[in-house]
């Protein structure tokens, strides 16, 4: 079952890569098409969602990226950096998350010179930067007071060496984790938003924009597609994400005996002793 | 509980700073605001600059010797409230000059009442301008000012609104004032009066939008909003045609600025005016019901589901392995699209297929319900490590009956996820406006949308401040709730001020 649910979900995202890759080519002159969505054919429609995918992926993607590239800075940074200056960051972090992602696009795009794309390229960033931030600076304080790191100071290692050999490999996991996850909402959010006018303007194709039509008046069969495409999608990136924590799970309790103390530690020390049934039962 | 005193003690300071960034954001953003040309953002150096204003006006048309328009046109905007410094001035300068500036002068002479033939000779005009200023200038005193309007508000006669007329722009600050107040009846008349001057001594109305004048059969009301109108351009433009001196001066500095303005107005307005006339506050309560009923309904369905689900987990031990049965992991598949489904596509398809039955706000409840999925998600990766803590060991193995350890590590459990509510209430909000757009229901959504879209500064100020002081609040709120759920984060949080 995991198996099939993550060969669908790889097999989906690289339907959509492709199209992504081959959008302009499948869909020429679907530019100007996405207005008159409710009346479009089945080969038009197709040229509509090649283009829209191309637009729509691209956008996730690109402001996952860059969220990585950022948030990992920044997190890093404001672990290690100055406490004043990384209260007034946490501050600033606090602030713009208390602002609804729907009022910050509004104001980017407002200053935004492109009509929109740079607006919702920079806030879908913007919000992912700060999560990824707060994420890595979570697991740089985590790991900093460990015995290891402790001792790899006590024989004279620098922070960069640390953070290179310590730090960042116990970083990464968690961090693929939750790209994907943020990459499934960020799929909504674009929809969200450019749903409700505020997205990607309305002469570039992308997902939410097509829903938007279509839900006024388009048919069942294009709306159906246009939803699973949106469905699928955010699904496929969050299943993913939930595959691969399950994954690095039990790599790492595989890995390594579980110290005495830790979750479920009792339990397996239970079954190995007087077998399954006791341990679960035994009290 | 110091850290939540700290923190409701901060968000005096705190919203004054949001105020200032957001304000900040917007005006940049918006780029242009017509009615607000040359005011700086936050700090005014140079409040009341009417006298540097008039001089380098002056000095600019006795200097060109072809017609220096934009010089012409400052002088004759500055108009009445520019003499003092004007015609004092007419001596110093040349022959030429003199009459460059007293050719500037005639649209003021004009709108003073003054009787100037444009066939006269140029020395004529001097001479006529200099007498003017020698029996005048007396005149051009604020408590002087401030006399002829009171006299004129006493008994209404040619000469006394003569007397005011005269003064032009100088007379602007002392009408202001006088039309500020509206409580009764009385005050229509003297409304009618003062707007009616102040807008032939600016020569009609400075703006478009608002009403600037109170009709012949005007109520209160009428009356109410002409002084708003007034009140708020003069706010804006005070500064063009006054001078400070002292203290005021001080409080010119902050409050003839563009946020200055933005506040004042805020006061005056309810949070400031919408497109339709409507106040910003009044349209804030009207849609505030529907949008607190959605966000609930949000909240209690993050916390509902995950809460249902530790309960069903702790006291049916069977369920998980009952999930994991072949048959039955399609469930997991079903729990796993609920929870990655976008709302968006959840509410477009009710409203493709139900149309206009679907605008209830039950139906929208219903929908924010099923958005906290995500949140219980994260509950359930919790519940599994308190499930192995220590105390609920001991609680086993003395004998507890199931219901009495699912009640303690529910107590547990539950602290992770009134973090991720206070985390993640901003991306709720987002989430109620966009259904409420959707389903077209009346709340604050639509209009946040519709504003993000004209853009209306008034409505986006005053509905970033409420999100933001709302979140703030309930952060504390969900503070203290942590710290009575897990009593031993109570040092962590007073460390470092807050859970966020």
């Amino acid at each position: 079952m995991l198996r099939f649910g993550r060969s669908l979900a790889l097999g989906w995202l690289g339907v959509l890569v492709v199209a992504s890759l081959l959008g302009r080519a499948l869909g020429p002159g679907a530019d100007a098409l996405q207005p008159h969505l409710a009346r479009a054919s089945t080969p038009e429609w197709l040229s509509w969602w090649a283009l829209a995918t191309q637009n729509t992926l691209g956008i996730v993607l690109a402001a996952t990226l860059l969220a990585a590239l950022f948030g990992v800075g920044l997190g890093a940074a404001s672990a290690y950096g100055d406490s004043g200056v990384t209260g007034l960051g946490l501050r600033f972090v606090e602030f713009i998350g208390a602002v609804p992602g729907l009022i910050l696009i509004g104001i980017l795009r407002l200053a935004d010179p492109s009509g929109g794309v740079l607006g919702v390229l920079m806030t879908l960033t913007l919000l992912r930067t700060l999560e990824v931030a707060q994420l890595v600076r979570g697991h740089v304080l985590a790991v900093l007071p460990s015995d290891f790191v402790e001792a790899s100071r006590a024989f004279g290692a620098s922070r960069r060496w640390q953070l290179r050999v310590h730090v960042l490999p116990r970083v990464v996991q968690p961090l693929g984790v939750n790209l994907l996850l943020g990459a499934g909402t960020l799929v909504g959010l674009e929809a969200a938003l450019s749903f409700t006018g505020l997205g990607l303007p309305s002469r570039v194709p992308s997902w939410g924009g097509g829903l938007a039509v279509l839900a006024k008046g388009g048919s069942g069969a294009a709306l159906a597609g246009a939803v699973w495409t949106i469905g699928a999608s955010a699904a496929a990136f969050y299943g993913l994400a939930v595959l691969l924590e399950r994954r690095q799970r039990q790599a790492a309790a595989a890995r390594e005996p579980a110290p005495p103390g830790a979750p479920g530690a009792w339990r397996r020390e239970a079954s190995a002793l007087n077998g399954p049934d006791e341990a679960s039962a035994g009290h | 509980m110091r850290s939540v005193l700290r923190r409701l003690l901060w968000l005096g300071p705190a919203l004054v700073v949001i105020t200032m960034i957001t304000f900040g954001a917007l005006t940049l953003a918006l780029k242009v605001d017509d009615a607000a040309e040359g005011l700086p953002l936050f700090f005014n150096p140079e409040p009341g600059a009417l006298e540097r204003r008039a001089r380098s006006a002056l000095a600019a048309v006795a200097a060109a010797p072809e017609p220096a328009q934009e010089a012409r046109a400052e002088l004759a905007r500055l108009g009445g409230a520019a003499l003092p410094y004007v015609l004092p001035a007419l001596d110093s300068l040349t022959p030429e000059g003199r009459v460059r500036v007293v050719r500037a002068l005639r649209p003021i002479a004009e709108r003073m009442g003054l009787e100037i033939d444009p066939s006269w000779e140029s020395s004529r005009e001097v001479s006529f301008w200099t007498r003017f200023w020698e029996e005048h200038s007396i005149d051009y005193r604020p408590i002087v000012a401030r006399r002829a309007v009171l006299r004129l508000l006493q008994k209404s006669t040619a000469l006394r609104d003569a007397e005011v007329r005269q003064l032009d722009t100088y007379a602007l600050d002392e009408l202001m004032r006088l039309m500020a107040r509206v409580e009764t009846l009385a005050d229509v008349d003297r409304v009618r009066r003062l707007s009616a001057i102040a807008l032939d001594v600016l020569g009609g109305p400075p703006m478009s939008r608002g009403a600037w004048v109170v009709s012949s059969d005007g109520d209160l009301g009428e009356a109410r909003a002409v002084s708003a109108t007034w009140a708020d351009w003069w706010g804006l433009h005070r500064t063009l045609f006054r001078t400070y001196t002292g203290t005021e001066r001080i409080t010119a500095m902050l409050r003839d600025t563009r946020y200055g303005s933005w506040v004042s107005e805020a006061i005056r307005h309810d949070l400031g005016l919408l497109e339709d006339g409507r106040s910003v506050g009044q349209a804030l309560r009207a849609g505030a019901l529907v949008s607190a009923a959605l966000l609930v309904s949000g909240i209690a369905g993050a916390y509902g589901t995950s809460i249902a689900g530790a309960y069903a987990a702790a006291v049916l031990p069977g369920l998980g392995a009952l999930a994991r049965r072949r048959g039955l992991r399609w469930l997991g598949l079903g729990f796993l699209l609920r929870a990655a489904l976008p709302v968006t596509v959840v509410v477009a398809v009710l409203g493709w297929a139900l149309g206009p039955a679907v605008q209830r706000v039950w139906v929208g409840a219903l929908v924010m319900a099923v958005a906290g999925a995500p949140l219980s998600a994260l509950h359930r990766g919790n519940r599994a490590s308190t499930g192995d803590a220590g105390y609920i060991r001991t609680l086993e193995s003395l004998g507890a009956e199931r219901w009495r350890l699912a009640l303690a590590s529910l107590r547990s459990s539950s602290a992770a996820i009134v973090v991720q509510v206070g985390a993640q209430l901003s991306t709720l909000i987002t989430l109620t406006f966009v259904v409420e757009y959707a389903l077209g229901l009346g709340g604050l959504g639509a209009t946040t949308i519709e504003a993000l879209k004209l853009p209306d500064l008034d409505w986006l100020m005053a509905i970033t401040i409420c999100t933001v002081l709302f979140v703030g609040l309930l952060q504390v709120l969900s503070d203290l709730l942590l710290a009575w759920l897990e009593p031993r984060w109570r040092d962590s949080i007073d460390r470092l001020g807050g859970s966020a």
